[in-house]
């Protein structure tokens, strides 16, 4: 797969009143490649948002770049080029719903990159579609009298409809219920398949990621201590818990399987691990 | 205006003596400087305003951070200096289209303006080294009185308070929802003022619900936590007024009106 995003040694500190900027960001660097689903993980504070906001160009390293496919992105005019390519999908994200009508807040985005009439409701109807939303139902209410899943999916509808090469998700689990999550994971599925997007979901709980990510970015203090995939995380080279994240339970189970030399086909995949635990019971006749 | 450039609210922590002074000294000194400011005159008003500098080296806040406070006002000060010296009458010094400007005119327009920022550098200078909760206090210590009245001190002292400490909360808020409309496009950097001014209705609109919301819910939560208000109310830390801090208030007031005959 071709690199899609790079940052390269990026840092970024907050502007405190009166006193030193706090270092939120020291020396980053990654890369997500095209049509990849990448997690950025850490604990609270660990900043994990403002890497996302790095990410998605809304917050400008004081040190270090970021280049979009081999590009670098540099100066104002190419720093807003790099925005329309990635939407980036903030916490709570029904907090930032403003419009009097479903349909309009999904529109805002695409308005102000200049589409009208027919093109505007196509990408306001496609967008919806995606996350599982029914205009028909829910386009002429007001986004506020939603429930919590749908204001979470109408928001990211609204980021969808500006059909984002790279989507960056910061801690879109959060506050779901086992449905409003389900339903999330399938529309990102759905947009990645359908537009061969990238995803990056930021996150400190790695169960719901677990299916769906193919590389972990682990953070901490502001530091990235490393790329790693799934069987290296199963594997227990680095301490999860000792940066305040633990392993889903399919991984704690393949780890388990491992210990007892139990072999796991791909560690990846709860399938397997579970068809792994099925074959080990069944020839030792273990119930 | 970004939210960095209000600064009033905006507590700097130091380990000096003026941060130490009890809340209602400062209240008392601040109230008796904007009195000495609009009775001043001429030498007065820049001879206080040297004597304030070194105040606020002294309580070492940054400058740079107190300036800023200025900002909020500098309307007010440009139209109240234009007003004064263009419809004060007096010798006329310039004379252009229909406007002249005299010298009474710009003395007064200097004056009047050397105490509106004046005033703002006194009300920054007591919120930035006094914390929300300390002036709240001081304030509902000073306004006892008027519980005789009626008033309900402790209630109106409780809402200052947490006001006060929500500013920056509200002002992170909002840098957090610039972000995120820009996310979905919108321009906060553009030119096109007409356009800026469309894309600020996608931050107050969320702005507005979420604050509403958060009062809602912490209203909630100190009912929830037997906040009944202030009578029988007791602190955790009971305010004391020490020797140093009355002589350095008493020292204040003394040098503001000495100022007054300079």
């Amino acid at each position: 797969m071709a690199q899609r995003l790079r940052l390269e040694d990026v840092s970024y500190s907050y502007p405190l009143p009166g006193r030193e900027d706090a270092p939120a960001l020291q020396g980053a660097g990654l890369s997500v490649e095209s049509g990849e689903v990448f997690c950025i993980a850490g604990a609270n504070g660990s900043g994990k948002s403002t890497l996302a906001q790095v990410c998605a160009g809304l917050l400008v390293p004081a040190s270090g770049q970021i280049l979009y496919g081999e590009e670098a992105v540099v100066g104002r005019g190419a720093l807003r080029g790099f925005r329309r390519k990635v939407g980036l999908l903030f916490q709570s994200p029904e907090d930032q719903l403003f419009a009097d009508t479903v349909a309009k807040d999904i529109a805002f985005g695409p308005r102000n990159h200049g589409l009208k009439g027919e093109e505007l409701k196509a990408a306001v109807v496609g967008a919806a579609g995606l996350v599982g939303l029914s205009l028909d139902e829910l386009g002429a209410r007001s986004p506020f009298s939603l429930s919590g899943g749908e204001k979470r999916r109408a928001a990211l509808a609204g980021v969808l409809a500006l059909e984002p090469e790279v989507l960056v998700l910061d801690e879109p689990f959060i506050g779901l219920d086992f449905e409003g999550r389900e339903r999330l994971k399938s529309a990102l599925v759905s947009y990645r398949e359908e537009r061969g997007a990238s995803i990056i979901i930021v996150t400190h709980e790695l169960s719901d990621v677990w299916p769906l990510a193919t590389r972990f970015a682990l953070l901490s203090k502001g530091r990235l201590l490393g790329v790693k995939d799934k069987s290296d995380l199963i594997s227990g080279d680095t301490d999860l818990a000792a940066l305040g994240m633990k392993l889903p339970q399919w991984g704690e189970l393949a780890r388990e399987l491992l210990r007892l030399g139990i072999p796991v086909a791909d560690q990846s995949d709860p399938l397997a691990i579970a068809g792994a635990l099925a074959s080990h019971r069944e020839a030792t006749g273990d119930r | 205006m970004t939210g960095s450039d209000i600064t009033i609210g905006q507590y700097l922590a130091a380990p000096t003596a003026l941060h130490g002074v009890d809340p209602r000294l400062k209240f008392i000194a601040v109230f008796a400087g904007i009195v000495m400011v609009f009775i001043y005159g001429g030498w007065s008003i820049v001879a206080f305003a040297v004597f304030l500098l070194a105040l606020l080296a002294a309580a070492r806040l940054p400058l740079l951070q107190v300036l800023k406070s200025l900002r909020t006002v500098w309307v007010i000060v440009v139209v109240t200096f234009l007003l004064q010296v263009f419809l004060t009458p007096g010798e006329v010094v310039w004379h252009g289209w229909f406007l002249s400007a005299t010298d009474t005119g710009l003395y007064n327009g200097a004056l009047f303006s050397a105490r509106v920022l004046l005033l703002v550098v006194l009300l920054a200078a007591l919120t930035m080294t006094t914390p929300p909760l300390k002036l709240a206090d001081g304030l509902e210590s000073l306004l006892r009185p008027l519980k005789y009245l009626k008033v309900p001190v402790s209630r109106v002292t409780t809402v200052i308070s947490i006001t006060l400490m929500f500013i920056p909360n509200i002002l992170e808020q909002s840098r957090r929802l610039v972000r995120a409309q820009m996310a979905r496009g919108a321009d906060f950097e553009s030119a096109n003022v007409l356009r800026r001014a469309r894309d600020i209705a996608p931050v107050l609109v969320p702005l507005f619900v979420k604050v509403f919301h958060d009062a809602d819910e912490l209203a909630l939560a100190m009912d929830a936590r037997a906040y009944a208000g202030g009578e029988g109310r007791t602190r955790l830390y009971p305010m004391k007024i020490g020797a140093l801090e009355a002589a350095l208030t008493l020292a204040f007031v003394a040098v503001s009106i000495g100022l007054a005959f300079v």
